[in-house]
């Protein structure tokens, strides 16, 4: 396993930047998801690593080897497709072993070692059955095993789940999370599905539009958003427009004001605040934190663990807050009812709003999923 | 007739409306199989001619007899017709595909002008009528013959360049059909676990091509071993198709051995599809 470097590497396909500048350095053994809205470039990016497309600018490096014109065939690297890509006139060993065998690895060879790749994802059971023949969440393995045969300098997975239902995602995820730990296996990984990145990555580089947004650990990228892409696509947030009247200290455009901490960009800006680090004040007792709006519930919706309010405030805008279902408060709330909701200081996130675009909270040029 | 539908039936037949959906199907399924049977009309005569006892042939038959299959077997003409017919049959077939595979490929995977004039072109053989074609490869040869003075007409080469022109249109239709199916990322996998482009294509491509580029050599085989028009311009002395030596028969004598000969035809031709739909069902395809 080794390190893959990409240096200023961009994708122009007639005049239309696919990928633009995009630098990143992937360490040994480590796990970093590509995400973003399709169209974003995440999949070029992962393609152009592969081989299967040439880069208009930049390096591609795998360890101190410069990949960046080098056929496929020649790199190492084991991809895993969005649709398993199995031969299809290929038993499940055959499949695992092609790689092998284009290395003119010796017969006995490669049998022991596909049989320790299928034992590795719990399949030396089907070994001379068909791809047909097996249920997708087998084929997805098979597909992971048939790339780890190879001892690849860099595994690449495009969308490995979203073919998957939701229960078997879940499994496979932990599944694929365990086995790269374990093999320590320097994995690229392009979804465009938020959770997921965040439950299996080391680091997220969230992309938009052939540019990388943010580069972080899950827990960076969702506590300090760097734009208002990033907040609105790492989970749901509620943005209110104004601009930083004194330090730490925001005004709407309504004149309601609001605290953060830290620092923050000038000029105008969007306070950003989490639906569910939103309070809601039970009838007249004192609010728990100073960030103070009221408004009139317009709807509850019961989502199992939280209810989710709408509330049309007073900025005029609608805020969406999750309260726990186990909570009293949700019980004496109505719809039509005035009601009031809190949020910590902390809570408050300040973010550049040059890239953003319209009143309605809703990021314009988000594709959604 | 499952329980479900006898059931349904029996409530059906309760309300007025559904009395009329059952003379709608009623009306469906006599339709299907009027038309069916205008169809295969022909083909049962042929089979019942084939075994009449008399020579000249009236309804109803005197009495029944195989003779006129041996009597075609001993008319050597049919013989020659359908060896020539079947070799002929063979290299437009292996000719085509040479041809058409690639030209598949050009076409499908391919992003140049004219792309779609190309394939236009290739396909046209389909639409012209044979006895037009014939005229002008019969045209076309004559001058070659003149310029060059080797011999085209009724040669096996000439043949089989002229069926090319039948089997051409066929196999490129077949193969893109599949070729456009096909999933890119099997190709790509190949080449990411280090197979060169060449052994991609012997070991991941052509395997899965493999039921359009089957149908194709049978196809181009049955178009180029029925064809009739074509083959009369080329046909000559010593070498005729097994369609010629049918119509040549037929010119001088009317009695059930051409039956007998089209029921061994139809038989064969049967055969070579069913194989085909064993492999590939060819309602996909065609």
């Amino acid at each position: 396993m080794k390190q893959v470097t990409l240096s200023h590497v961009g994708k122009t396909y007639g005049g239309v930047d696919a990928v633009h500048d995009f630098s990143l350095t992937v360490k040994q053994g480590e796990l970093v998801a590509l995400l973003g809205p399709s169209g974003c470039g995440k999949t070029t990016t992962l393609r152009m690593i592969a081989g299967f497309v040439l880069p208009t600018a930049g390096e591609i490096r795998i360890g101190q080897h410069n990949v960046t014109e080098m056929p496929p065939y020649r790199r190492s690297t084991g991809m895993v497709f969005q649709n398993y890509a199995l031969f299809p006139h290929m038993t499940v060993s055959q499949n695992v072993g092609f790689g092998l065998e284009m290395r003119n690895v010796a017969r006995a060879d490669i049998k022991a070692r596909v049989l320790e790749m299928l034992r590795l994802v719990h399949l030396d059971h089907l070994l001379d059955r068909y791809p047909r023949q097996l249920s997708g969440g087998q084929q997805q393995r098979v597909a992971l095993a048939r790339a780890l045969a190879i001892t690849p300098d860099v595994l690449l997975l495009d969308e490995p789940l979203s073919n998957l239902d939701a229960k078997l995602r879940h499994a496979v995820r932990i599944e694929i999370r365990q086995l790269q730990r374990k093999l320590g296996l320097t994995t690229i990984f392009v979804t465009h599905d938020q959770e997921e990145a965040l439950a299996v990555a080391d680091r997220l580089v969230v992309m938009n539009k052939g540019r990388i947004e943010q580069v972080g650990t899950p827990r960076e990228l969702y506590d300090t958003p760097r734009t208002a892409f990033i907040a609105d696509f790492m989970g749901r947030a509620n943005f209110l427009r104004g601009y930083v009247s004194a330090p730490g200290t925001f005004l709407t455009q309504s004149g309601q004001r609001f605290y953060f901490s830290g620092s923050a960009p000038s000029s105008t800006s969007i306070l950003s605040v989490r639906p569910d680090c939103i309070d809601l004040v039970p009838g007249d007792a004192a609010p728990k934190h100073p960030n103070v709006l009221s408004g009139i519930v317009r709807a509850i919706t019961f989502l199992g663990p939280v209810n989710e309010v709408m509330i049309g405030s007073d900025t005029g805008q609608t805020i969406s807050v999750h309260s726990r279902t186990a909570s009293h408060d949700i019980a004496s709330l109505k719809e039509g009812e005035p009601v009031r909701i809190s949020w910590p200081v902390k809570a408050s996130q300040i973010l550049d709003a040059s890239d953003w675009p319209d009143n309605e909270g809703r990021y314009k040029n988000r594709t959604e999923d | 007739m499952n329980w479900r539908t006898a059931v349904g039936f029996a409530s059906d037949a309760a309300s007025s409306g559904v009395l009329a959906t059952s003379i709608w199907r009623f009306l469906y399924y006599f339709i299907v199989l009027s038309v069916f049977l205008f169809m295969f009309t022909p083909v049962i005569f042929v089979f019942w001619v084939s075994v009449f006892e008399n020579a000249v042939i009236t309804f109803p038959p005197r009495g029944y007899s195989l003779k006129w299959f041996s009597n075609a077997w001993a008319a050597g003409a049919f013989l020659d017709g359908f060896l020539t017919s079947v070799k002929i049959g063979l290299f437009a077939m292996i000719a085509g595909l040479a041809l058409g595979i690639p030209a598949s490929f050009a076409l499908v995977r391919g992003r140049f002008p004219g792309r779609e004039v190309l394939n236009t072109f290739l396909l046209s053989p389909l639409i012209v009528p044979g006895i037009v074609a014939g005229t002008a490869i019969y045209i076309y040869f004559i001058q070659l013959e003149l310029w060059t003075g080797v011999r085209m007409i009724s040669t096996l080469p000439g043949f089989v360049m002229a069926h090319v022109a039948l089997t051409i249109p066929w196999t490129v239709r077949l193969v893109s059909s599949t070729l456009v199916g096909m999933n890119k990322s099997l190709e790509e996998a190949a080449m990411s676990l280090g197979a060169r482009p060449l052994t991609t294509f012997t070991r991941v491509t052509l395997p899965t091509i493999r039921p359009g580029v089957f149908a194709a050599a049978i196809f181009s085989f049955i178009v180029s071993f029925t064809d009739l028009e074509m083959s009369l311009f080329l046909a000559g002395p010593g070498r005729t198709t097994l369609q010629i030596a049918m119509l040549q028969y037929l010119e001088w004598k009317f009695d059930p051995t051409i039956a007998a000969v089209s029921v061994v035809q139809i038989l064969l031709i049967g055969a070579c599809l069913l194989i085909t739909d064993r492999f590939v069902k060819l309602s996909r395809i065609v």
